[in-house]
């Protein structure tokens, strides 16, 4: 499982972070600015990956970098999905003026698009990782409530839900006993799509300059300051943008790999 | 769409635009941090202060200050930048079309990709063409969008050197624009040598924004036509003796163009909304630009107006989109 | 004299996956200039198919597996796409089933007719539009100058087949397949759709493949009538002759289950089960192979 490999990879490598990389992310060796990754003439082997203008050493940045990558996923992923199910679960089966109210501002939401809404809220929030959370959780939430919603609708049509009703377990039940786990494949595989969602909306906010203190590593950070220097050190935006690609695609495996496990049905 | 449908469809959206005002207002007014102590120096005496304060209306309640704010947006003036200490409409309306002009370009690429694509991908069915398409498309949605403006500085910038990546134009090139529209004043003056320089710096940022547009929209606009070419009218026109390429392109693809137009609708907003994000890595002078230099600044103001502005611009959109749509679908055309 | 029209032994299978079903098991029939022969047979007796072969229109997963088709002469069983377009729209139209998605809803009525004109008979669009005009006055619609300006969804379920009818004629084409054209219509208006298509063919000297399900249209309009049951044509005769004495059980029997207001107590009279048992078993001993002679079972 494809998936499950480099989420257990970026996991590993950020929880052994401070002890797997080689140098310290934020020291600066000016003499050794610019080197190039290792496969290059001219490379130093103690810069696996080559140095950036200061000379600080990327694959120790990368390292770090995945921490925060990696948190802000599993944070903002988490809460947006708790707070998107609640919200669509409730819409789903109690249905009426709730569903309403809830279908309409999700309509509302969905017409604001995302990057402006997201730079809204940092200027309101200001720069932080917490502002990158909670932007995702504000703007996302709305992903997870649709599909909840429409899904637990479904579920409750069905017979089983029917059956649960006549032998008399309460609305509290029917819908945490007997619903909530029959959506849970679907949960899950939202929840690691999100994941990918949460490492791009970092890396854009912190490209900006929006996310953590500058000076922090993180990917969309070091492809900012590759970017300046795209035409000397080209790598240097090269790592951290196939990072986040190998993330995001790992994180999508990781859903469908997880929801063809979990789900009865699919297993067959 | 008449007149009176458009009037209406106008007035429809003065609603959303309050509803906008109204966010867009209490969103900024509940910023923790003091925005003028930012603007001044830590000399600064708390006289200083309260004058500012008092300049900017911020002294005054909340209920006040937004019936102010209203007040001066229907007068047009929507106060004055606190970084770059210039009136927030005349920088908005210096930056407006730079970045209206970029979009334009992006949502051109992408109809011709679109409509390019979804055409062979369909006239093709089933042959390789097709798949080409389709793995194209989903090459493209597997990669998140914003990292193909990166993509393209790394090939066309760095590994085969052949665009620019960064600014409006060449700086060695001397021209002295009248407007900001700097693309079509150059090709509207015949300046050939200006244009160039220009096309090639919008092409790979309008590239960027376009290239998820174009593998969305290519993918339904084929199988809307596929499915139209399932309909009884398109057998009616195979007996009628016409052409299989003159089937798609002129009894398929006119009806596939409704569905189309709709789905992609919502993903030119999207487009619009890249473009801060896309100025900002070429380096493009255009309004998305200025918004994150405001949001670092913490330029109230500017945040306001270039959300408003931007807001103006979905709607219009919106709008435009529903024109279309109408014009396309004769069923809606006359009530 | 050649007939118009002749199909010989046809056979089609639709493919479905590494199975396949025969949907037609060797038809053979001819028809002359002017004549107009009709089809008759419960629905996915394989009738339309037949059409759709002749037309070169079969669904992607239908196949003819034997037999020929000639026009006038020309064999068009497997002719290429172009010859075959050079043939539709001219010599063969088509009247479809249904006028309410056999129109382009995105068109005006008027480019819709128009079209065949200026690919075909090479009319400019003035031309064109002015016998247009004409046409849809041959189909009987009051003020075409103001029809040519409408869609489709303004015009009725009648009205609509009238112009496809105009349509179908159009090029004056020397056969129409009609496939069950009155069939989505109500009564009232399936007869004055008849009574123009016998009009537009009588005074034209069209000939017409007519497929339908209804006995009562067939025994207005056509010359001949051939009897189908599971893609096997069971009996073929002049419509008087199979009116008067329907040689065929089955034709028998289907004559008896058409609901007559002449007959007393309205009854309804299905096709016996047995017969039906009886059609079935022959058709299987043909899929075997060991029908092949005896084709002449009545």
């Amino acid at each position: 499982m494809l998936g499950l490999g480099v989420f257990l990879l970026m996991a590993l490598t950020a929880m052994t972070g401070s002890w797997l990389a080689p140098h310290d992310p934020l020291e600066q060796d000016l003499l050794n600015s610019f080197l190039p990754p290792f496969w290059v003439a001219g490379a130093d082997p103690a810069f696996l990956l080559g140095t950036d203008n200061l000379g600080r050493d990327v694959l120790s940045r990368l390292i770090y970098g995945t921490r925060v990558a990696l948190m802000v996923a599993v944070i903002a992923a988490t809460l947006t999905g708790m707070l998107g199910t609640t919200v669509g679960l409730l819409a789903g089966f109690f249905g009426g003026w709730v569903d309403t109210l809830v279908s309409r501002m999700v309509d509302i939401w969905m017409a604001f698009p995302a990057v402006l809404l997201s730079i809204v809220l940092v200027a309101v929030i200001g720069a932080g990782l917490h502002a990158v959370i909670i932007a995702i959780i504000v703007i996302d939430w709305t992903r997870f409530c649709r599909v909840v919603r429409a899904e637990t609708m479904v579920q409750c049509q069905q017979d089983y839900v029917a059956s649960a009703v006549t032998i008399g377990l309460s609305r509290r039940r029917r819908l945490f006993v007997e619903i909530l786990p029959n959506i849970l494949p679907l949960l899950i595989s939202l929840l690691t799509l999100e994941m990918g969602i949460a490492v791009v909306v970092e890396a854009i906010l912190s490209y900006v300059g929006l996310s953590v203190a500058s000076d922090a590593a993180t990917w969309g950070g070091l492809i900012q300051e590759g970017r300046l220097y795209v035409n000397q050190a080209p790598w240097l935006m090269v790592f951290p943008i196939a990072c986040i690609i190998v993330a995001v695609l790992g994180f999508n495996a990781l859903g469908d790999g997880l929801r063809s496990a979990f789900d009865p049905v699919l297993r067959r | 769409m008449t007149a009176a449908s458009l009037l209406r469809r106008l007035l429809l959206s003065v609603p959303t635009l309050f509803g906008v005002l109204i966010i867009n207002f209490v969103l900024l007014r509940v910023v923790p941090g003091d925005p003028i102590a930012m603007m001044i120096g830590p000399g600064a005496t708390p006289e200083d202060i309260q004058n500012l304060r008092q300049i900017y209306g911020l002294d005054k309640s909340i209920y006040q200050q937004f019936l102010l704010y209203l007040g001066d947006f229907l007068s047009g003036d929507l106060g004055t930048s606190i970084s770059m200490r210039q009136d927030v409409v005349e920088l908005i309306v210096g930056r407006l079309p730079v970045t209206l002009e970029l979009a334009l370009v992006a949502i051109a690429i992408s109809l011709v990709g679109i409509v390019g694509l979804g055409i062979t991908a369909s006239i093709w069915k089933g042959r390789w063409p097709e798949v080409l398409i389709d793995v194209f498309s989903g090459f493209v949605q597997a990669v998140p969008d914003f990292l193909w403006a990166l993509l393209f500085i790394l090939i066309f910038g760095v590994l085969w050197a052949s665009m620019p990546i960064f600014g409006r134009m060449d700086l060695a090139v001397e021209f002295d624009p009248l407007t900001q529209f700097y693309l079509f004043e150059s090709l509207f003056r015949g300046d050939l040598v200006v244009f160039r320089s220009i096309l090639m710096h919008i092409l790979l940022p309008a590239l960027s924004l376009a290239l998820p547009l174009i593998a969305i929209g290519a993918r339904l606009l084929k199988s809307s036509i596929n499915e139209s070419m399932a309909q009884d009218y398109v057998q009616l026109a195979r007996v009628k003796g016409f052409s299989h390429f003159r089937i798609v392109v002129s009894q398929a693809f006119p009806n596939a163009l409704i569905p189309t137009v709709t789905l992609t609708g919502v993903q030119m907003t999207f487009l619009i909304g890249g473009t801060v994000l896309v100025e900002r890595i070429f380096g493009y002078p255009g309004l998305g630009n200025m918004a994150i230099d405001a949001v670092i600044n913490r330029d109230l103001p500017l945040i306001q107006g270039i959300v408003l502005t931007f807001a103006v611009m979905f709607i219009v959109l919106n709008i435009l989109i529903d024109m279309t749509y109408a014009f396309l679908n004769p069923r809606l055309r006359h009530d | 004299m050649t007939p118009l029209l002749n199909i010989r032994n046809l056979h089609v299978k639709i493919r479905e996956g590494a199975a396949s079903v025969p949907i037609l098991r060797g038809v053979s029939l001819s028809l002359a200039p002017g004549e107009v022969l009709g089809l008759v047979g419960e629905s996915s007796a394989g009738k339309t198919m037949i059409g759709k072969a002749t037309l070169g229109i079969l669904p992607p997963q239908a196949v003819i597996t034997d037999g020929e088709i000639f026009f006038d002469g020309e064999n068009i069983t497997h002719i290429s796409v172009k010859a075959r377009r050079r043939l539709l729209g001219t010599d063969i139209a088509m009247i479809p089933q249904d006028p309410m998605t056999s129109l382009n809803p995105v068109f005006r009525i008027g480019p819709q007719i128009a079209d065949v004109l200026r690919l075909h008979l090479g009319f400019r669009a003035k031309e064109a539009n002015q016998r247009v005009l004409e046409l849809l006055d041959d189909v009987h619609i009051n003020q075409p100058e103001r029809v040519v300006k409408l869609y489709p969804h303004e015009l009725s379920g009648g009205m609509r087949q009238r112009v496809l009818i105009a349509i179908a004629f159009a090029c004056r084409p020397r056969l129409i397949i009609a496939d069950e054209p009155t069939t989505a219509l109500d009564v009232t208006v399936q007869r004055q759709v008849l009574r123009l298509i016998k009009e537009l063919q009588s005074a034209l000297g069209t000939a017409i493949l007519f497929v339908t399900h209804d006995l009562g249209v067939v025994a207005k309009i056509c010359n001949r009538v051939g009897v189908i049951h599971a893609g096997r044509i069971l009996e073929l005769s002049s419509a008087q002759n199979l009116f008067k004495a329907p040689a065929h059980p089955y034709t028998q029997a289907l004559m008896a289950a058409t609901p007559r207001y002449d007959r007393p107590n309205n009854a309804l009279h299905p096709v016996p089960e047995a017969l039906v048992k009886h059609l079935w078993d022959d058709v299987r001993r043909y899929d075997r192979g060991d029908f092949a002679k005896d084709k002449s079972h009545a």
